[in-house]
């Protein structure tokens, strides 16, 4: 079977709908030849990323460009305007917005159905530089961390406790004594 | 006992039961903090085509760590690993996934599905053709009994026309339908 398409043209698929009884694959239809190219933007065009709330509770990635790729965004959404634009991560497509308008102060907000610390992860991973390296843990040990300041604590709350409690019974037994 | 004797034994009553619901109180309120510690392998990415550099890899850890605000040492062990301890923390298991990550980010144009509507018809078409011939005979069916009725319509409207007309409507339609099927005639009443 052989279909005439344009020359660049990549599928990208989705991450399923969690919400979705029947989870589905959506995919779009990326403009590069190679998903491998570099794109536009990418990871060493942020300057900043972090994690905030959406007006309906729901944790998003938020992005700040650099000045000189703020521009570029800008132009890119003002060449798209009523069309979409793909953020892909890992190579996947993980929202497709439409652009009402072109975004000239380079923030942008990444919403998707993240929890919290997959947005932690995420900002952390994007502020800084991506890795042309394969990591992997060897071992690993976890120890639980002994809280001197709380036992010092725990003692001095004690030996007031006692200095005041005996304190007290001495002064009314010597006046129950006295009289 | 005497007076001194009596109050340090109360004292001491009172102190242990200070140090129980203490105890009991920080039970509810702190979460316990641990510190990690990891070796992490690294490896040069061969399908990346850009030059590796271990102190690179080493300095993006340790700006993945201040970013995290972590306490944090890290230092290189042999030729190709990492060790790296966190202390403090509460969460075990992100951090070892904020360090390994490696998520790449792109912002791409799409195309728009009315850029595509020549290729994807044509795929539906070979689609359509490979997946359901047998719903092809059948709309071809379909159509043929379909024409038949409308030829079958005009030759009554026509013969229809070609009889001679008494002054009455109805004798009229009574000789011309005669036996056959009366939807010519009550289709031509409706139209009167």
């Amino acid at each position: 079977m052989r279909i005439l398409g344009p020359e660049n043209i990549s599928i990208c698929f989705g991450e399923p709908d969690k919400n979705d009884e029947q989870p589905r694959v959506s995919f779009y239809f990326v403009k590069t030849r190679n998903m491998n190219e570099k794109s536009l933007l990418e990871n060493e065009d942020i300057e900043n990323a972090g994690f905030e709330y959406s007006s309906d509770g729901n944790p998003e990635v938020s992005i700040q460009f650099k000045e000189n790729a703020t521009r570029r965004w800008a132009a890119m959404t003002r060449k798209n305007i009523g069309l979409n634009i793909g953020i892909i991560i890992n190579n996947k497509i993980i929202a497709a917005p439409n652009v009402s308008a072109p975004v000239e102060d380079g923030k942008t907000v990444l919403s998707g159905s993240y929890t919290i610390e997959e947005c932690r992860i995420l900002s952390t991973a994007l502020k800084t530089n991506i890795l042309n390296t394969k990591l992997s843990i060897l071992s690993s040990s976890i120890n639980q961390d002994k809280d001197n300041y709380e036992l010092k604590r725990k003692l001095l709350t004690g030996l007031l406790s006692f200095v005041i409690a005996s304190g007290i019974a001495f002064f009314v037994f010597k006046t129950l004594k006295s009289t | 006992m005497n007076i001194l004797g009596k109050s340090i034994l109360i004292g001491t009553v009172v102190a242990i039961g200070f140090s129980i619901l203490w105890d009991l109180r920080m039970k509810n309120q702190q979460q316990k903090k641990y510190t990690i510690s990891a070796t992490i392998k690294v490896e040069p990415d061969t399908s990346n085509t850009s030059t590796f550099s271990f102190s690179k890899v080493l300095k993006t850890l340790e700006q993945r760590l201040e970013a995290a605000n972590y306490q944090y040492k890290i230092k290189r062990q042999g030729e190709n690993e990492v060790y790296v301890a966190i202390s403090g923390i509460a969460d075990t298991i992100s951090p070892f996934s904020m360090l390994i990550a490696n998520d790449r980010i792109q912002f791409r144009e799409v195309y728009n599905m009315r850029d595509l509507i020549p290729m994807l018809s044509k795929a539906n078409e070979i689609m359509y053709e490979l997946a359901v011939p047998e719903k092809k005979i059948a709309t071809a069916v379909e159509r043929d009994s379909m024409s038949k009725l409308v030829n079958d319509l005009l030759d009554s409207i026509e013969k229809y026309e070609q009889t001679p007309k008494t002054n009455n409507l109805l004798i009229d339609l009574i000789i011309h339908t005669g036996t056959r099927t009366p939807r010519l005639p009550i289709l031509l009443i409706s139209e009167e």
